[in-house]
């Protein structure tokens, strides 16, 4: 029944170290990724094009939810602050997840489009720079045919540099002038407003202009 | 108070200020709809504004042409047209620049409360998409499934819709199942009304379709042909369930004949094989006429 359809992944993956656990910055969060599995399920036409997955980085890595139909879900995850910041471990879960993704709905007879990783982190990364360096050149390499389009997000300790680092498509950062709370909430807007956006043009969509509380980060450095 | 069955001529703008305080009801791609407080035209109808983010990227004229042609309507289609599409009925313009227009806001009998994943409720708008929906989405919205004959009645109103408009020279451009309404008996309202032209004078917006319902013989093109197109998908995916098919087999069980054929024939590759919008409300009367 679904022979050819076309599919756009998206991965949130989220920092959940222990200092999410200030200013209740994990609800926030957790606010945003309802949000977003409630902007898909509430559009047949969106749920019928996206899947989405949720990955959190600590210590360790963890998929949180797996890739999914939102139109099934039903429950949103709820995350869990804890321990440090392994972007490495992240960035290699996430390669592993979306290659095994991709290659089940292939199986299943999907097309599927280039993945969307949504990057969110509040600090700077734990484990050392040529660790979590090697995970990402693994996660993006041109090799890979799967090699998601990142979008990141920093906030609160968050190094800019290395945020705009992370990203190939677009990054941003907090402005000064919003909590870490309201900071997130305008991440959410991004992040359904993106979901919503490519679901209904069958592309990948980014708003054009940054939600507010956020600014864009300049990538031109990394090009 | 808005002059909605005016009959004048004249196609006055309404200045922002002059309609009070408004809400945010939703925000869209091209605009945002706000809800105009405690104001209603004088044909009983709660009113909302469209305000395009971007002002600069529509046609003021071609949307006051718009306005004009509907207020110059005889009363009983202008009642028709009010009942089936959510029409611009006054230019809103903000110091002489245009901000946007006034429409009907739809009805209440036109929304549907859901329940999200995250077990927050919200009010949306009966779009089509939810007919083309799978009936474990529709449950675990808490939305009621319309059964096959109901399903075939919308089909029939998008029909009989399309050929009055037609008949009027007025071609949708945009149609999808994102901006068709439904209602409880089955009539179809047509939201986004800006981007139709009128009589071959261009749209108050660029043309555009919506992913999935292009027509692949013309896509930049707003042409009558591509409105028969796009409701022969309409009638394909309402009936059948599907998002993204364009085989026309797949309602051969849910379709008679005549109705096999001219699906058939609508999504043709040549728009010149294409039949009219007439042929599928004729379709329709006789279905309706059966049904009886």
């Amino acid at each position: 029944m679904n022979a050819r359809a076309t599919l756009l992944p998206f991965y949130a993956l989220c920092d959940v170290s222990a200092s999410m656990r200030d200013g209740d910055r994990i609800g926030a969060l957790n606010d945003a990724l309802a949000a977003t599995c409630d902007a898909a399920a509430m559009h047949p036409v969106v749920s019928d094009r996206i899947r989405l997955a949720v990955l959190t980085l600590s210590a360790d890595a963890e998929v949180a939810l797996p890739l999914c139909d939102l139109a099934m879900l039903d429950s949103v995850p709820t995350l869990s602050p804890r321990g440090l910041t392994s972007y490495g471990a992240g960035f290699s879960l996430l390669r592993d997840t979306i290659e095994a993704d991709v290659a089940q709905l292939v199986a299943d007879r999907y097309r599927v489009f280039r993945p969307a990783v949504f990057f969110l982190t509040d600090g700077r990364p734990t484990d050392r720079g040529d660790v979590w360096r090697a995970a990402l050149s693994r996660l993006v390499d041109a090799e890979f045919p799967h090699r998601p389009n990142i979008v990141s997000f920093g906030f609160g300790d968050a190094e800019d540099s290395i945020v705009a680092e992370i990203a190939t498509l677009a990054a941003y950062a907090a402005s000064d002038a919003v909590s870490a709370a309201a900071a997130i909430a305008s991440f959410a807007t991004l992040l359904v407003e993106s979901v919503v956006a490519s679901g209904t043009t069958g592309h990948f969509q980014l708003p054009a202009e940054a939600p507010e509380g956020l600014s864009a980060l300049d990538m031109e450095d990394l090009l | 108070m808005i002059a909605a069955t005016g009959e004048s001529l004249a196609c006055d703008d309404v200045e922002l200020t002059s309609l009070g305080a408004t809400r945010l009801i939703a925000r869209g791609g091209l605009g945002s709809v706000e809800a105009v407080e405690g104001d209603a035209s004088d044909a009983g109808q709660r009113l909302v504004v469209k305000r395009y983010h971007r002002p600069g990227l529509v046609d003021a004229d071609s949307l006051r042409a718009l306005v004009s042609w509907r207020r110059n309507l005889p009363t009983a289609d202008r009642s028709r047209l009010d009942r089936i599409a959510c029409w611009p009925l006054a230019v809103v313009t903000d110091r002489d620049e245009l901000v946007g227009f006034v429409m009907q806001r739809v009805p209440e009998e036109l929304t549907e409360h859901i329940r999200l994943p995250s077990g927050r409720g919200r009010s949306v708008l009966r779009e089509a998409q939810y007919l083309l929906a799978d009936g474990l989405h529709l449950r675990r919205l808490g939305m009621e499934e319309p059964p096959p004959q109901t399903r075939l009645r919308i089909v029939w109103s998008l029909a009989e819709t399309a050929a009055f408009l037609h008949q009027h020279r007025v071609v949708i451009g945009d149609l999808s199942s994102r901006n068709v309404l439904w209602r409880t008996d089955a009539g179809v309202l047509l939201v986004d009304c800006d981007s139709v032209t009128l009589g071959g004078i261009g749209a108050p917006l660029p043309p555009t379709s919506t992913v999935d319902w292009d027509d692949p013989a013309q896509p930049d093109l707003v042409a009558a042909s591509s409105d028969v197109y796009k409701l022969a998908l309409l009638v394909l995916r309402i009936v059948s369930r599907h998002f993204q098919t364009r085989d026309p087999a797949l309602a051969d069980e849910q379709l008679d004949a005549a109705g096999r054929s001219l699906l058939r024939m609508s999504l043709d590759n040549d728009p010149a094989a294409r039949p009219q919008a007439q042929a599928w409300e004729r379709w329709a009367a006789s279905r309706r006429a059966a049904a009886m």
